[in-house]
Formats: structure tokens, C-alpha cells, sequence
């Protein structure tokens, strides 16, 4: 490599730096550094002309590296590789120095904060004098796609990806694709859940390209992005597709279970059909419950159950995966809000299953053998620090959902007097007009703050004691049924998500986006897409729009049929290394494996599995691990820089 | 209520029934203020008109009697003019003021009169008149007749005790509601100034309050035909003070006929103006003409017009020396007051005077006008 | 290969931008505006992370220019859209920018010679002042000069200076730009496209307090729109981020927010505008940040913290940051004439009598008003929002087959609702320009 020659950028980002840092200074003291052949500065270096400044005296001066003094590396480091490329340069020859986050914006005092920038700068270049040009790695990729989770969001991207040319796994854990959503009797005023999942269904039963797995976990992610290996157990259904859902092996099951998709209105058999519309269609036995008697073996006429049916492993290979997985409702403990105590207290999901025509009571209204005169929501269980076991943030959906009910209960029981407690109505966007619609149609609201609402079970009956905050007064309302409008949690086994497919988990739990604001479908973990409420409480339509989103990430990532690998990975130096295989072990992504060349054992990494977190390189007690682009010789450039000694490489 | 406890019960079925009465919107209000915050009143009283509309939509019954503020309502309108949501606060307000009449009220008369339709109200009403003419063109009428032949107009007379009995039954009635109206308005709110002391407050806050409305063509409008009604019921009962106390004032003819006359006609404009509005459907007529038409609205006027017309023929037939028209005139004001004061003056919509003067009255004596 | 139509260049129309283009796919992208950024460019930092709005922006604003495939059309408008799904025939309205941007580099010399100093700055909210020729602003994408015709000496020059002058006047930029891009004489041009679907991302525009005379927006100094707030507290606003009064240049003590501005309110908007709970509470956050001693005040009926973090961010307001929340609806704000601070006037919810509070600085949290009304066949909502078709089984689809909508155009909703939609427009409006089918869905 030839005689560094460096070239420093000093950006003024408007007053962002120049308020606190003085530029001027900045630029004259890099002038001195050794190698730096120009240091200049401009207002926005990351604007077109301060991009134009570098590539002109990249050609003008010979540079041969380039230190651009900004903001963090996260948002215009890229900007800039891009712009020396340009200039004919490799794109890995830039260092940034954060002369921004890192600097102006923490300090005030311009003398002290102007010092910090040279030194920073100094560093910059120290380092940048040991760059070396690193090539991009391609690969190919599959144009398949595993989509985790058979609700709206994932039958959406399913459907999104089938339809422009994927291949698609649809994998489903519970007997039936389409999740929560299918059981919810009516998700806007004129639209029923299961009608809207059912011709969703319709059209995944159309569509070749997607095969849809049941009963199914994903237990082990191999592979990288494009060349993803998954392995996926299918559990036991123990029916067949001879299965004419006649229904005889249901009468004879002598098993009986809460049945989970009336939300415990009802009781279920082991061998059951989780939903009118349900697909794949046919009945499921539960291999948890089941005692295996063979009952329904013996009843069916159509030979469509096998009992001895066991677990399969599947193992695709896909080009990317997206978790839609969806949520769990929140589970409030016995007592809560008298939860449990009362057959008249019920949840907010099991209140929608109950408005479904094809729920226990036919779609009627009648909770504990009537239909209630006095129904009261409680708003807020399980959300917004309401109740002791409550999240702290808002779920979103429940207020809508609510409010929605009201409406139609309203609408069918004009004599029911319907009370909804809340904190803050959360009717947000267009939803406002259901809120003004409550209204019209006689739904009385109750507005409390942090005195929670109390309820009284008594043998006069069930009374909502609360501190009503418009009027500051305690009262009491004599109800015959109290709905809680719990909110949503994260599924319950998040945990073994995260631990199969690394995607990780914010602090109130749900699954992290690369970024809130601006990347709210893509995890951290390239390759990975989110859809609907793993990463947070959402409302259907908006489930159903990050379905698509996803799946438009996942054709941008894969349309080209290859993928860009970043170099900036760990490097093993063959001849320093022992094969002690410490470096095996801190990797988080097992991209490191032993490999016996000429019999030595000397470390391998896969250079697509790599994500250049540097851990090897760290633990590496020898210094044969080194990351490009932070190799010893360059971060030992850029500590003595600042506190001195010398560089030997 | 409710033992003791702390927690006051909720009716649920308040809100129905002041719906029924007329607070038509009164579940479309979601709590903002801005009727409170808009009203004229607000800023000298510390009042809620908010509050009062979430007391009833809960149905929190006692604090619902107790609330001073729908009576301090004038109908300014402003409320209905600035509310996000459409609702109507002062047409809701009127309801909460009927639902109160009627729990005011330990007859019963109240609520049949506040809950019953137009017809039916009428039918009674016109039952009762038929009693009265009855009795005037029955029982008095050859009393009528000789008085008459003096050729003179002989106001106090044993005409006047049936009429008398009606006043003093509605008025035991008042007295007995009006106590009730107080006791609950009164309960929990201290006085805390002396009564010369409220009543000064009250009147200085009303001298400005009606001044400033009067700046408003809308306001204004409303405000004069409410002033003409009292007024022509003012001068009416001054004219008959001084008929009792200084009969000769009657002499000095000019100054008599000039009173007698404008009387007559400031009552008839005051309840005419109204009627008329109400009646007709002019795109240019204020709101409040065609949203208060809840039938108590349309008694307190209906009730009050033959008497204005009466009273105004009364004398003009007099004047015109047509002494026996002039006699059966007054006999049709006679029988045109006595279901008007068995009913609509102890019972209807004008019991608002009483109860509102409570309520000013409490108000003031609990320190609620700001400033004083 | 097709090629799709995106109007609008703010945060939603980029972000469909970027992934049609990663697929390969043609992309124009239509603004009337000089640069792409959209209304998110105006924004100081973004609820609830107080990351700075432009820094995240701006990559994406610059990725446009690194995809050869993706063609911008500035200054700007759409006017005719005919045909049908997989060919659409656009007429594009080019208006005159008078600079040549071919040629231009945004050195912005011109910019500081323009001898018209006093126009006020849109991109600041008419806070500031800029020239005639001016670059809208310094992180512009693509950063060009641009005149206003309308203010320029040489274009529209004073009717008594044009009586004097012989010859044309001024002329300074041409004179100055190192580029020779000046063009006076540049003429409106109409383009025709052809593409294969559209998506609608036009947003939205703020509401127009001045509707609400009684809020004194517009005729007392100290009262502010939200937006305008936000050009305030922005290092790159008119004042370098000090938060000073229109009317003293002080530092305000107390500074009220007021939400629903136009929103929730039959008068002028039924629908709630989603954004302003936690706008107004990050302002309220930022006010804190640069004045310690302020007292921040939000006057609400309902605070929406729906989003994810949002309701943290609430409770974090009010525990770390002292920021009241006092719910009730203002009706009215009064000037004090000697010391132009405001008199609020609204029924505290909690204690239930009318109450006057004084500030020296008075926030608007107003409604958005969708950009809806263009030349394009496509079904409005009540409330002058673009409908969506069947937003359960089509999502993103308008009442046009082909023609998709997304971000605020089809609903009030925050940056990362709008950003999953524009995703959500990539993928269907990929799939008409790809012309792949399937036997579900074909398309037709």
C-alpha cells in the first residue's frame, strides 16, 4: 500500500457542530497531523457539494484516505463510502470521526468541546492511516420465504411474497391458520372477523406457492440471510385430509377441556375443530390432552385417524423469515377486577367471541343465562400501569375494540345500559367517529385516573365502585356484567423465539425493530422481518398493512436472487492461529467452527454468518482473530493517538 | 343513602329519562368544558354545566337535585354554539331543569306535566277551563250581568275568589316545592355570607350580565321578550297594588290608561313574539326558537296568551264603553288564570322563577359569585 | 421492466421509493416542493426517542440519489392521470425553477447574494426570512437553488424600479452562480409518463387555526402553531433553537400546549389527528431541555399515547420532566396588551369551575387536513381522506385499481404508520410492475 495520503472533512452540520466546536480550529489543527494532505470544512458535508468537495480533491490531491469529522458513523457513513467510490476510491478507506453525538451536542463549553474534536480527529487519523481497501462478498439467495405465525399479518405476507413469486412456508403452531382475528365476532362495525379470515384463507387455498404447516414450531434457524436453513417440527394432528368433519369422533372423545378458541366460553374434546372456517379443514386431535383411547379411531368410517402419527422434522431452506406471531392476551389474575370470582365477569375477547354468530350463545348477549341490563368495560387491565400486574404501555386496540362492542350491543339491546371506565379514550385517527357514534347511540363513559375501579361481588349483585375524575365523586354502579378490556402481552413463548431465531426483545417486551421510527418491519438481524403485534399492541388493519410492509422488505432484499455481505468481519490469520477454539465458543451467531487444514486445527469463519460484533477478535488470546476494519494495528493506532506510545506494525 | 357509605349509587336510568325530557344529546357530550368555559355566567360563578350534564348522564341523583347550575342557565345559547361535539348543552340543561322540577315536586303533578304530550296536557288543561267557565258563565252570571248594568268596571269582587283559591292552591303548592327545591340545593353548601349581602350580589351580577347579552342580536331578541313578560306581569300586579292602596291614582286617566294599555301590550308582544317565531320556520330564526319545542315550552306560552289577549280586549271594550264585552272579557281572563295558575303557575315551565331565585339565592350565600 | 408514480416525497413516498427501487424497479418521484422530506423535515426530533428528525431522515432522503432508477420531479405537480392499472398515462406539471439543475451544485453562492432579503421563509414557517433565490433547506435532497418568481427583482420586479430601468434588472445570481445555471428564461414544461401503477403520499397540510378566532392565532404575537413551535426549537430554525416571543424576544416563562385544535370537533374535523398528544409532549420535553426554568403546561381531553413507547414517554413527561397535564377543552385565549402574554380560558375537568391562566408563549396542537384534492380517480372518505378500497383483503388499495395510497392522505397517523404503509404500497404496487400473478390474485 502506498504512502498515506489523508484527506480530513471537518462538517459544520449547520449549528449542530459549529455552535459548540470551532471548526476553523479543528480544520488547521488537522492540517499538522501526520499524512493529512488537505483538511477543509463545510456546512453539511453530507449535502451534495460537501460530497462533491471530497470527490474533487480525491482526483485533485491523490488521497488515498479520507476522514470525514461529523455525526455518527449509523447515519452518513454510508453517504460517504458511497461518494469516495465514486471518486474511484474503496469505499472502506473512510473513517468518521464523531465529532457530533460524541461531542457538540453533550458539551457546552466551546474551548474544552473544540479540544475534544481535534482529539477525536486525531484519532480519526491515526487509524485511518492503517486502513486497508476490503471487498463486499456476494451470495446467492433463495427466493423463499418462512413465514412464522398463520395470523392476518403472516397470511398477508404470504399472500403478498406467493403472489410475487416466492416460495412460501406458512408455519402455524395451533391446528389452524388464522389466529386471533378469525375469532373476534366483529372487527368493525360492519365487518365480522371470521368472514375477512375466511376469504383470506380462500385465497391461500388458491395459491400453489404457499404451503401452509400446522401443529408446526420452528426449532432451529441455520444458515444466513438469503441461505436461511430452518428446521421445523410438525407435531402430531392426528387426523387426515380424509377427514369429512362429520363429527362423530367428537361425540364419542371422552376428554373435556376449556375450549381455547371460545376464549373458555365453552368446553371442548380432545379431537375437535377449532372453528367453523378453519384450514386446513379438518378436525385436530390435541396431542397434550389426548389419552389415547382410541374411541374416535374406532368411530371414524373414513380412516382418517391414526393415532400412532408422530412428530416430523422438516428442513427447509429459505431465503429469509418473517415473524408474525402475534400476541397473547393479557392474563389477569384470579381477582383481578373480580376476574374469576364470577361467572358475569368476562374479557374483552371473550365478550367478541360471544357477539360471534357462530360462538356458544349463537351471537346473543347473554352472560350468566341472561342478557345483562347494566354491562360495564373496565378499560386499561393489563395496560398503561393500571392494574399491579399491568405493562406500562397502552395496548392500543382495546378502546376501539370496546367501544365497538358497546356500539353493537347497543345496536341489538337498545335496554342494556352499557358503562365504559377508562383512563383516556384512545379512539386515535378516523376511529374518533366510533367514539362520537358511542355517544349517539347511549354508551356512557366513566373517566377515573389512578384510583383504579373496585368490584363488589355481593349477594345483591355485582357493583363497580369508582372515583369518577370529571365530577371527583365516588360512585357505584349496580351492573349485571362486567367486561375487562385486557390488553395484549407478548406471546407466551417469546423466549424461545428469540432463542432460535435472535431477534431481540425491547424492554416492555415485544420483539425490537432495527428502528422504531423508521425500520418498524425490519429486526435488527438482516434478513429478518417483523409483521403485526410481535412487536408491539396493533389493531388488525394495521397487523394486516405490516404483513405487506414485510413482505415488500423481503422482495427488495431478495429480488436479485443475491446478497451483499459486508467485509467488515473477523479474519482468522492462519499461521498465528492454535485451534484453541475459545473463539468457537463466544460467537453468538456460531459462524466459527474448527477446521483441520494439513492437520493443524486452525478456526474457520463463515463469512455470511459473521456479523462483525468482533467478540472472537477480542477473546482471541493469540491475535489471530482480527476484524476487518478494527484490526489490533488500527484501534492501537487510534488508542495511542490519544494517550500516546507507539505503533508497531 | 346507601348506609352511610362514602360511594353515592348511581340510577342508571336517569339519562333515559332526561333524554325523554328533551336532553336529546345529552350521551354525545364527551366532557371537554367548553360549555362551561364559553357561558357568560362563568366567569363571576363558579358553576358546572359540564359537571351538571355528567351528573346526569351517570345518574348521580342527589348531586343531580342539589346543582345549582342548570337553574343559573339563562339560555344564552353560546354553550350549543361552541360545542365540538354537537351536543346541545342548554337544551340538555332545560331537561335537567324539568328532571329537577320533577323531583321538586311531591305531588306528582309535575312529573305528569313534564312527561305527558302536548294533547294531553291541553285536554287537561281545557277540562279545567271548562270548570271555570262554568263557573263564570254559569254560576256568576247574573252577577255579571248586574254589574254591568252599573256601567262601571268593579275589578275586586267576589269574580275574583275562585281565582283566588286557584292562586292561594298553587301557591301552597309553590311554597311546599319550592321549600323542597331549597333543602336539596342547600344541603352541603355553607353560607357564608349574609342574605341583604347575596341579594346585592345577585343583582349586580345580573345588571352586568344582561348588559353585555344585550350587545348580541340574538341575545338581545330573547332577552326584551322575556323582559316584556315580566314587565307586563309586573305592571299587572303594581296596577292591582294600586287599585287596593290608592284607588283615586285611577283618575288621573291619562297616566292610568297609558299603564293599563302598556301592560296589556308588552305581555301580549312578550308571549306573542315567541309563539310566532316558533310557529313559523324562517330560515333567519335563531336556533332556540326551533329546538326548545318540548311541549312544557309551548304550555308556558300557550297558557299565558289568552290571558295577555283578555286583558288587553278587557280594556279596550271598556273603553270603548262596551261594558258587558268588557265584563265577559274579564270573566274569560278570570277562567283563562285559573288553569293557568292550578297548573302551569305551580307546576309548569314559569315555576322556574322560584327555583331559580333559590339557586341564585344559595349560590350567593355559599360564596359562589366570584369577586364578592 | 414498468415503472411506478409516487406523489409525494415525504417520509412515506421516499420509503416506497427506496423499496421499489431495491427491487429494481423504476421509481418517479413527484413533489411540489424543491426538495423530497415532506413535512418530517420540519420536525425538530421525533416522539417517543428524541431521535433528531432530519438525522434519520436525511440518509434516506440521500439514499434516493444513489439509486440510478430513481428519477425525482421537483417543483412539481401531477395534473392529469388516465388509463388503467399496468399503464397509466401522467401529465406532470414542471414549473420553472429559473436555475438550470443540471448544472447547478447548491454551493448556494447566490443564496447570500440575492439583494432581496425579506421574503419570509416557508420552510421555517415564516419565522425567518429568506432570499428570492434560495435553497429550501441546507440538507435539501436534491440540493438545488430555486427562484421565486413571485419576489425576484429580475422576474417580477417593482412596477416604479421597471419605469426607471432601461434594460432588466438585477441580475445578481446570474452574475455570481460559478455554474452559469441561472435560466430566467425557463418556461413551465408538461411531462408524460408512463407507468404501471401510482401511490398517493401527498400528507397532509396543518389546519388552519385562523378558523378558531377566538384562539387569536395570527393576531396575538405569542400565540404559535405547533409546527411553527417546532421550527423554533430547531437548531437549524429561524433562532438557532432559542425559544424566544414573537413580541419581546424573551424567553417565555410558562408555555401552554392546547390539543384538538380542529380535531374532534364537529365544526371543522370529526376525526382525531393522531400525531399532536406526543408532539406536543415531546415540545413540551424540548422546551424543558433548553429552558430549565420553563413550566410546561398541556391542556387535553384525551391523551393518546397509543403507539409503542409512546404511554413511557407520557410517564416520563410528567415524572422527569414536570410537564402538567390539565384536561379540559380551551376556549379562548385573550391578549394582555401591556405585556402581550395570553389569558387561556377553559372549565378545568377536574374541579369544575371556568379558570384564566396566564402564559407568556401558547402552543396550537392543530389538526392535519389531508392533501387530497388532486387529479387523480380515486374515492375520498367523509372527511376528504383518500379511501381505502378494502383495507382488510386489498390493503393500501385505492377505489382504482393500481392506484395505492398511503401515510397521512388516507388517515391522520404517525411516521412509523405511514412508513409501514409505504412498505405496504411497495409490495402491491411491485407486484403490478412486475406483472407476476398468481392464480389468487391476478392481476386483472
Amino acid at each position: 500500500m502506498s504512502e498515506p495520503r489523508i484527506g480530513v472533512y471537518v462538517c459544520h452540520c449547520g449549528f449542530n457542530i459549529a455552535g459548540t466546536v470551532d471548526v476553523k480550529k479543528v480544520v488547521e489543527f488537522a492540517k499538522n497531523l501526520p499524512n493529512v494532505v488537505v483538511a477543509k470544512e463545510y456546512v453539511f458535508m453530507c449535502s451534495e457539494p460537501g460530497q462533491d468537495l471530497i470527490k474533487e480533491d480525491i482526483k485533485a490531491n491523490n488521497l488515498n484516505r479520507i476522514v470525514v469529522a461529523a455525526c455518527s458513523p449509523s447515519l452518513h457513513e454510508v453517504t460517504f463510502r458511497t461518494a469516495i467510490k465514486e471518486a474511484g476510491l474503496n469505499k472502506y478507506l473512510l473513517e468518521m470521526a464523531n465529532i457530533r453525538e460524541h461531542c457538540s451536542w453533550v458539551h457546552h463549553d466551546k474551548e474544552k468541546a473544540t479540544e475534544k474534536a481535534k482529539e477525536i480527529v486525531r484519532m480519526a487519523v491515526a487509524k485511518a492511516r492503517y486502513l486497508e481497501p476490503l471487498e463486499e462478498l456476494e451470495v446467492g439467495a433463495e427466493t423463499s420465504a418462512l413465514v412464522l405465525g398463520g395470523g392476518i399479518a403472516g397470511i398477508r405476507a404470504a399472500l403478498e411474497l406467493a403472489n410475487y413469486g416466492f416460495h412460501v412456508y406458512l408455519v402455524e403452531k395451533s391446528p389452524t391458520i388464522g389466529g386471533k382475528a378469525a375469532l373476534i365476532g366483529y372487527i368493525d362495525p360492519q365487518t365480522k372477523g371470521a368472514e375477512v379470515v375466511s376469504k383470506m384463507i380462500d385465497k391461500i387455498k388458491e395459491c400453489p406457492r404457499i404451503q401452509v404447516l400446522t401443529n408446526a414450531e420452528l426449532i432451529q434457524l441455520g444458515g444466513f440471510v438469503g441461505n436461511y436453513n430452518a428446521k421445523i417440527r410438525i407435531n402430531p394432528r392426528f387426523v387426515n385430509e380424509r377427514c369429512t368433519l362429520c363429527g362423530e369422533c367428537e361425540e364419542v372423545c371422552p376428554v373435556e377441556v376449556a375450549n381455547e378458541y371460545n376464549f373458555g366460553l365453552s368446553r371442548r374434546k380432545a379431537i375437535f375443530l377449532p372453528f367453523a372456517n378453519a384450514y386446513p379443514p379438518y378436525y385436530a386431535i390435541d396431542y397434550r390432552v389426548c389419552v389415547k383411547c382410541g374411541e374416535c379411531e374406532k368411530v371414524c368410517r373414513f380412516r382418517a385417524i391414526n393415532l400412532k402419527e408422530e412428530a416430523k422434522i422438516l428442513e427447509l431452506k429459505v431465503g429469509t423469515l418473517i415473524v408474525a406471531t402475534g400476541y397473547d392476551p393479557y392474563r389477569p389474575f384470579k381477582g383481578e377486577y373480580g376476574y374469576g370470582l364470577h361467572p358475569n365477569i368476562l374479557t374483552l375477547f371473550q365478550l367478541e367471541r360471544l357477539l360471534d354468530p357462530d360462538s356458544p350463545t349463537k351471537g346473543e348477549l347473554i352472560i350468566g343465562g341472561k342478557i345483562p341490563k347494566n354491562i360495564a368495560f373496565i378499560q386499561c387491565v393489563g395496560s398503561r400501569n393500571t392494574t399491579p400486574g399491568a405493562k406500562e404501555y397502552c395496548s392500543r386496540m382495546c378502546c376501539t375494540t370496546a367501544i365497538n362492542s358497546a356500539i353493537k350491543i347497543k345496536e341489538r339491546y337498545p335496554n342494556t345500559n352499557v358503562y365504559i371506565l377508562y383512563k383516556d379514550i384512545m379512539t386515535y385517527g378516523s376511529d374518533e367517529t366510533l367514539y362520537e357514534e358511542a355517544g349517539k347511540k347511549l354508551v356512557n363513559f366513566i373517566k377515573f385516573e389512578e384510583k383504579i375501579p373496585k368490584v363488589l361481588i355481593t349477594p345483591e349483585g355485582l357493583f363497580i365502585e369508582v372515583f369518577e375524575y370529571t365530577i371527583q365523586e365516588n360512585i357505584r354502579i349496580p351492573v349485571d356484567a362486567i367486561v375487562l378490556s385486557i390488553g395484549m402481552l407478548p406471546p407466551r413463548d417469546i423466549e424461545e423465539l428469540i432463542a432460535v431465531t435472535r431477534v431481540s426483545c425491547g424492554g416492555e417486551g415485544f420483539v425490537r425493530e432495527a428502528h422504531l421510527k423508521l425500520a418498524p418491519v425490519e429486526a435488527p438481524t438482516k434478513g429478518i422481518f417483523l409483521a403485526g403485534c410481535i412487536t408491539g399492541p396493533k389493531n388488525i388493519l394495521e397487523s394486516i398493512r405490516m404483513g405487506s410492509a414485510a413482505a415488500a422488505k423481503a422482495m427488495a432484499l431478495l429480488s436479485k436472487g443475491k446478497i451483499t455481505i459486508e467485509p467488515m468481519i473477523a479474519q482468522v490469520n492462519e499461521e498465528k492461529c492454535s485451534g484453541c477454539a475459545i473463539c468457537v465458543g463466544v460467537c453468538p451467531y456460531s459462524a466459527i467452527s474448527i477446521k483441520t487444514v494439513n492437520g493443524d486445527r486452525i478456526a474457520h469463519v463463515e463469512k455470511a454468518l459473521c456479523m462483525g460484533c468482533g467478540t472472537c477478535s477480542a477473546a482471541c488470546p493469540s491475535g489471530a482473530m482480527q476484524h476487518l476494519g478494527f484490526k489490533d494495528l488500527q484501534l492501537l493506532a487510534q488508542t495511542r493517538a490519544v494517550f500516546g506510545g507507539e505503533v508497531h506494525g | 343513602m346507601n348506609g352511610g357509605s362514602e360511594f353515592i349509587s348511581v340510577n342508571p336510568d336517569v339519562n333515559r329519562t332526561v333524554i325523554t325530557l328533551g336532553g336529546k344529546s345529552l350521551l354525545e357530550c364527551y366532557q371537554c368544558g367548553s360549555c362551561t368555559a364559553v357561558c357568560p355566567l362563568s366567569e363571576a360563578l363558579d358553576v358546572s354545566f359540564r359537571r351538571a350534564i355528567r351528573y346526569t348522564q351517570l345518574g348521580v341523583e342527589e348531586k343531580i337535585l342539589g346543582d345549582i347550575s342548570p337553574w343559573s342557565c339563562n339560555l344564552h345559547g353560546d354553550c350549543t354554539d361552541s360545542c365540538p361535539r354537537g351536543a346541545s348543552p342548554s337544551e340538555i340543561l332545560a331537561a335537567i331543569r324539568r328532571y329537577q322540577s320533577i323531583k321538586y315536586d311531591w305531588t306528582g303533578i309535575a312529573k305528569w306535566w313534564n312527561n305527558s304530550s302536548l294533547m294531553a296536557k291541553l285536554f287537561v288543561y281545557s277540562a279545567l277551563l271548562a270548570l271555570s267557565l262554568l263557573i263564570f258563565f254559569g254560576y256568576y252570571w247574573q252577577k255579571i250581568l248586574s254589574y254591568a248594568s252599573t256601567g262601571k268596571l268593579v275589578v275586586f269582587s267576589e269574580l275574583l275568589i275562585p281565582v283566588a283559591v286557584a292562586f292561594f292552591v298553587s301557591l301552597v303548592f309553590l311554597a311546599s316545592n319550592g321549600y323542597r327545591a331549597y333543602k336539596f340545593m342547600s344541603k352541603d353548601k355553607k353560607a357564608k355570607i349574609g342574605f341583604i349581602k347575596s341579594l346585592r350580589v345577585i343583582a349586580s351580577f345580573f345588571m352586568k350580565l344582561e348588559t353585555e347579552a344585550m350587545g348580541v342580536p340574538h341575545k338581545r331578541e330573547r332577552i326584551l321578550e322575556h323582559a316584556l313578560i315580566l314587565i307586563g306581569i309586573g305592571l299587572f300586579i303594581l296596577l292591582g297594588a294600586l287599585y287596593l292602596i290608592y284607588p283615586k291614582f285611577f283618575d288621573y286617566e291619562v297616566i292610568s290608561r297609558a299603564l293599563i294599555y302598556s301592560a296589556s301590550l308588552t305581555l301580549l308582544i312578550g308571549v306573542g313574539s315567541p309563539l310566532i317565531k316558533r310557529l313559523g320556520s324562517s330560515e333567519k330564526t335563531h336556533w332556540y326558537y326551533k329546538r326548545f319545542t318540548h311541549s312544557v315550552d309551548w304550555m308556558s306560552l300557550l297558557t299565558l296568551f289568552p290571558i295577555a289577549v283578555m286583558a288587553l280586549l278587557l280594556f279596550i271594550f271598556y273603553d270603548l264603553s262596551m261594558i258587558l264585552y268588557a265584563y265577559i272579557a274579564f270573566a274569560l281572563l278570570l277562567s283563562f288564570l285559573i288553569p293557568f295558575l292550578l297548573l302551569e303557575f305551580a307546576f309548569g315551565k314559569h315555576t322556574h322563577w322560584l327555583y331559580k331565585v333559590i339557586a341564585y339565592y344559595i349560590g350567593a350565600r355559599a360564596g359562589y359569585f366570584r369577586g364578592e | 421492466m414498468s415503472s411506478v408514480l409516487i406523489i409525494g416525497g415525504g417520509v412515506a413516498g421516499i420509503q416506497a421509493a427506496l423499496d421499489l427501487a431495491e427491487q429494481g424497479i423504476e421509481v418517479y418521484l413527484v413533489d411540489k416542493a424543491p426538495s423530497v422530506g415532506g413535512k418530517m423535515a420540519y420536525l425538530d426530533k421525533t416522539f417517543p426517542t428524541l431521535d433528531c428528525a432530519l438525522c434519520i431522515l436525511a440518509p434516506k432522503m440521500a439514499a434516493l440519489l444513489r439509486y440510478p432508477n430513481i428519477k425525482l420531479i421537483m417543483n412539481s405537480e401531477v395534473q392529469d392521470v388516465s388509463g388503467r392499472a399496468g399503464n397509466f398515462k401522467v401529465k406532470i406539471l414542471k414549473k420553472p425553477t429559473y436555475v438550470d439543475w443540471s448544472k447547478c451544485n447548491g454551493c448556494a453562492v447566490c443564496t447570500e447574494k440575492c439583494p432581496v432579503k425579506d421574503v419570509p421563509n416557508e420552510y421555517n414557517m415564516g419565522l425567518s426570512n429568506r432570499r428570492a433565490i434560495y435553497i429550501m433547506f441546507p440538507q435539501a435532497v436534491p440540493k438545488r437553488a430555486i427562484i421565486d418568481a413571485e419576489h425576484c427583482m429580475r422576474l417580477n420586479p417593482p412596477p416604479k424600479a421597471k419605469e426607471k430601468a432601461k434594460g432588466p434588472l438585477c441580475g445578481v445570481c446570474q452574475r455570481v452562480c460559478p455554474t452559469k445555471a441561472i435560466d430566467y428564461e425557463q418556461k413551465p414544461e408538461i411531462i408524460e409518463l408512463n407507468v404501471a401503477s401510482l401511490i398517493i403520499a401527498t400528507g397532509m397540510e396543518l389546519y388552519d387555526p385562523r378558523n378558531m378566532p377566538e384562539l387569536g392565532y395570527g393576531k396575538h404575537q405569542n400565540v404559535y402553531t405547533n409546527l411553527e413551535f417546532e421550527r423554533l426549537v430547531s437548531a437549524t430554525g429561524p433562532t438557532n433553537g432559542e425559544i424566544v416571543r414573537k413580541s419581546d424576544g424573551k424567553h417565555p416563562k410558562k408555555i401552554a400546549w392546547i390539543q384538538c385544535v380542529g380535531s374532534r370537533d364537529i365544526r371543522f374535523n370529526h376525526y382525531c389527528s393522531a400525531y399532536c398528544c406526543m408532539a406536543a409532549t415531546k415540545q413540551a420535553i424540548l422546551a424543558k431541555e433548553h429552558l430549565s426554568d420553563v413550566q410546561c403546561t398541556i391542556y387535553y381531553m384525551d391523551i393518546r399515547a397509543f403507539g409503542k413507547g409512546f404511554n413511557e414517554f407520557l410517564e416520563r413527561a410528567k415524572k422527569e420532566f414536570g410537564i402538567n397535564y390539565i384536561r379540559g377543552k380551551v376556549v379562548r385565549i385573550d391578549e394582555i396588551p401591556e405585556t402581550k402574554n395570553l389569558k387561556i380560558i377553559y372549565e378545568d375537568t377536574a374541579e369544575s369551575y371556568l379558570k384564566m391562566d396566564e402564559y407568556d408563549m401558547v402552543v396550537l396542537s392543530v389538526a392535519i387536513t389531508p392533501n387530497s384534492k388532486l387529479p387523480v380517480p380515486v374515492e375520498l372518505t367523509e372527511d376528504g381522506f383518500i379511501k381505502m378500497k378494502d383495507p382488510y383483503l386489498d390493503p393500501v388499495s385505492t377505489s382504482a385499481e393500481g392506484i395505492f395510497v398511503v401515510g397521512a392522505v388516507a388517515g391522520a397517523k404517525d411516521i412509523p404508520d405511514s412508513v409501514t404503509e409505504a412498505s405496504a404500497a411497495a409490495a402491491r404496487a411491485a407486484l403490478i410492475a412486475k406483472r407476476f400473478s398468481c392464480p389468487t390474485e391476478v392481476v386483472k
